[in-house]
C-alpha cells in the first residue's frame, strides 16, 4: 500500500473510506465516515521555543502546508499550545502545571492506521517539528513506535459530531467545485439553442468529468 | 495581529472546563448517551461542521526523564470547526442548544447556565485555548454549502444516468425542467 512517498505525496487517499478496516480506533471517535483523533503530549521544558518554531514555519514554508492539504482525507485539523489552564475559582483547585502541553486534534476520513501511516511517510519533518519537542516522541519512522506514541497519548471522543458523516474530504472539495463549475455552466447555457446546448453540455461533462 | 483560530470563514474553538470533583463519571455516561450525527446537540447549531467532547482524566505520563505532573482536577475539551465568528457562534451555541449545553457543562465548575446569554459567552471565552496551527481543507466553504454542493452533485449524477443517449432538444427540456430556474444551489 505505502509504494513510494513520492506517489502519496502526490495524492494520498487511505484505500478505505468506511468503517471497515479501522482497528485502532475507538467508537466514540467515530461519525458515519468521519474519524476523530485527540491527542495531549507534554513539552519538554527548555523546548517550548522549538514547539513554537513547529507553529510558525508551517505558515511561513508554503510546503509544509501543502503536503498537508494533500492528505487528502482530512476536514480540519489543529494544534494548540496549553500554556496555562484557565482559573474558574472554588471549587476548582489552581492548577499549576509543570509543563506546557500540545493539543492536537483532526478530524478526517478513513482508517486510524492509514492516517498514522500517512504522517509517518509523507511529513516525518513536519511531526518531528511537531512532536519533537514532546517528552517520548520516538520520532514518525518507523511507524510503529510512532503509532504506539500516539495510542498512548490520544484520548476518545465521548461524542463525536459531523455536518456530513457520510462525505469524505474528497466528496466534499470535488462537490464544492463541481458546483462552481455548474453555475458557470447554467450562467452561460442560459438562452443556448437545443444543440448548442447538447454541445456545451457534453464539453461540460468533460471538464467536470472527475467530480462525477 | 493574526488570529490563529480562524482561517477562511471557518472558526477553531477549543474550550478547556474543569469538571465538578465527584460528577466525571456522571457526564461521561451523559456524552456517551447522546444521540449521534443528526440527532446530535450540535446538529441544532447549523454552522458546526465537526465536534467534540472528550473527557481528559489526566495526561498520560511519558516515564523518566518526565515527572509526575498530575492535574488537579479533571477537563472536559470542548472542540468546534465551524463557520463564521465566535460571537455569533456562542450566541446560537446558547439559543440553540441551551438546554443540552446546560446538561453538559452543569457538571463543570463555574457553569453559569444559558439562561444569560452573556454570562454563557463569558464563560467560554475566559476557558478557551487558543490555536496556533489551524488546517481545513474547505476554509472557505460553509456548512450550508457542503451539504448544497453534495446534494447538487448527486443531482447532477442522477441527470446524467437519466438523460444517457438523448437527444439535443430532450436533453434541453429535461435540463430546463430539472435545473432551471433553481440552478442556484450555492448559498451566496
Amino acid at each position: 500500500m505505502l509504494a513510494s512517498t513520492t506517489h502519496l505525496v502526490r495524492d494520498w487517499e487511505p484505500e478505505t473510506t468506511g468503517l471497515q478496516g479501522i482497528t485502532s480506533v475507538d467508537m466514540g471517535n467515530v461519525c458515519g465516515r468521519a474519524t476523530a483523533i485527540t491527542v495531549i503530549t507534554p513539552i519538554r521544558p527548555g523546548l517550548v521555543t522549538l514547539s513554537k518554531l513547529g507553529f510558525i514555519l508551517p505558515r511561513r514554508i508554503p510546503w509544509m502546508t501543502k503536503a498537508l492539504r494533500q492528505l487528502s482525507f482530512i476536514h480540519f485539523a489543529r494544534w494548540s499550545l496549553i500554556s496555562h489552564i484557565p482559573d474558574n475559582g472554588p471549587p476548582q483547585r489552581p492548577e499549576r502545571p509543570r509543563y506546557r502541553y500540545l493539543f492536537f486534534e483532526s478530524n478526517f476520513n478513513g482508517a486510524w492506521d492509514d492516517y498514522i501511516d500517512a504522517f509517518s511517510y509523507v511529513m516525518p519533518v513536519r511531526m518531528r517539528l511537531t512532536w519533537g519537542s514532546s517528552f517520548g516522541f520516538p520520532g514518525a519512522k518507523p511507524v510503529g513506535p510512532f503509532k504506539r506514541y500516539i495510542t498512548h497519548n490520544e484520548f476518545e471522543a465521548d461524542h463525536f459530531y459531523s455536518a456530513y458523516p457520510d462525505a469524505t474530504t474528497t466528496m466534499v472539495t470535488s462537490a464544492l467545485e463541481l458546483s462552481q463549475k455548474f453555475d458557470d455552466f447554467a450562467a452561460a447555457a442560459a438562452g443556448l439553442g437545443s444543440g448548442e446546448f447538447a454541445s456545451a453540455w457534453r464539453q461540460f461533462l468533460v471538464s467536470a468529468q472527475k467530480h462525477l | 495581529m493574526t488570529d490563529h483560530n480562524v482561517l477562511g470563514r471557518a472558526y477553531a474553538l477549543t474550550v478547556l472546563t474543569p469538571i465538578v470533583a465527584g460528577h466525571e463519571i456522571a457526564l461521561r455516561a451523559h456524552l456517551r448517551s447522546l444521540p449521534i450525527a443528526a440527532e446530535s446537540p450540535f446538529a441544532r447549531v447549523p454552522s458546526t461542521h465537526f465536534a467534540r467532547w472528550v473527557i481528559v482524566p489526566q495526561p498520560a505520563f511519558q516515564g523518566p526523564p518526565m515527572r509526575p505532573d498530575p492535574f488537579k482536577s479533571q477537563y472536559l475539551v470542548f472542540t468546534s470547526s465551524f463557520d463564521g465568528d465566535l460571537a455569533s457562534y456562542l450566541g446560537d451555541l446558547c439559543r440553540l442548544m441551551g438546554d443540552q449545553a446546560d446538561q453538559v457543562w452543569s457538571h463543570c465548575v463555574g457553569y453559569p447556565g444559558s439562561a444569560d446569554p452573556w454570562a454563557f459567552a463569558r464563560y467560554f471565552r475566559h476557558n478557551q485555548v487558543d490555536t496556533d496551527v489551524f488546517f481545513a481543507a474547505y476554509p472557505d466553504a460553509t456548512v450550508d454549502q457542503v451539504r448544497a454542493s453534495l446534494a447538487r452533485r448527486d443531482q447532477i449524477l442522477t441527470f446524467v444516468l437519466e438523460t444517457q443517449g438523448m437527444d439535443g432538444a430532450e436533453l434541453h427540456r429535461r435540463w430546463t425542467e430539472t435545473f432551471a430556474p433553481g440552478v442556484q444551489a450555492r448559498q451566496p
